[in-house]
């Protein structure tokens, strides 16, 4: 089974997240923000990380970066799942290494299309 | 007629008293800006808890949907999805009021400061990060 990591702040987001890619056959670890989402990353090698991008400790920018620095990450479909929409916060995700950018809120039906679209 | 030492102490009382209305309209705006602060920290709690109850019922009701043998069609995974994306208000409306918090936080730190100090402030404003006007999906951009 394809594994997704889902790091965002809101428990309720995670949570529509979690629901959203487990009901399409996904499994799915959750990390409360970009630190625990690195560690978990460590732990366990997925095939998609979905991060938001404001959040404490550490940012979905900052994340992105930290995984693109490992071999293991090198190639990883990393999609930002944020408020934000500024063109320089996507340039900024852009530059990072993200994959994608997607402006919350999401449309549960739309973000399995496009995970299924970029998991590897 | 008033001399030019008069006019100077009428100007110096006008002063005074501004400068006493000021700290006085301070000393009211600042407890009330607590409060509003504490206020919305309180409706975020209750903001919260409301989404995360109809989050568990959407999810039960579509666990339920989904295991059912009768055909509902394409209408009820609509509506579900419909309201999933709607639910997500909550994350939004708690992220506005996290910075609507921290810019009162940061104008009472201020107006404590006009008071006692010499009108420097280190109070820091949040940017905004929200700007939606309403809950439809949002873009997608793949790089």
């Amino acid at each position: 089974m394809l594994s997704i990591l889902a790091v965002d702040d809101s428990p309720s987001i995670r949570q529509m997240v979690a629901f959203t890619l487990k009901s399409a056959g996904y499994s799915v670890i959750e990390a409360s923000d970009g630190a625990d989402g690195l560690a978990k990353a460590k732990e366990k090698t997925v095939n998609l990380v979905l991060t938001d991008q404001n959040m404490p400790l550490m940012d979905g920018i900052t994340l992105v970066k930290n995984l693109r620095g490992m071999p293991s990450y090198a190639t990883t479909p990393i999609l930002i799942l944020t408020t934000e929409s500024s063109d320089d916060m996507k340039a900024k995700g852009r530059a990072a290494g993200a994959t994608g950018w997607l402006v919350k809120p999401f449309d549960p039906v739309r973000l399995v299309e496009i995970v299924k679209k970029v998991i590897r | 007629m008033i001399g030019q030492t008069g006019l100077r102490r009428t100007s110096v009382g006008v002063f005074v008293e501004h400068v006493q209305s000021i700290s006085q309209a301070i000393a009211v705006v600042g407890p009330q800006l607590r409060i509003a602060q504490s206020e919305i920290g309180r409706m975020r709690g209750i903001i919260d808890n409301a989404a995360s109850e109809l989050l568990i019922s959407f999810g039960e009701i579509q666990s339920a949907v989904m295991q059912s043998e009768v055909a509902v069609g394409n209408t009820a995974d609509a509506a579900i999805a419909r309201a999933m994306t709607a639910l997500q208000f909550q994350d939004m409306v708690a992220q506005m009021m996290s910075g609507l918090s921290q810019r009162i936080g940061a104008a009472t730190e201020m107006l404590d400061g006009a008071v006692t100090s010499d009108g420097t402030s280190c109070a820091t404003f949040p940017r905004q990060v929200v700007l939606q006007q309403d809950v439809a999906a949002g873009d997608i951009e793949l790089f």
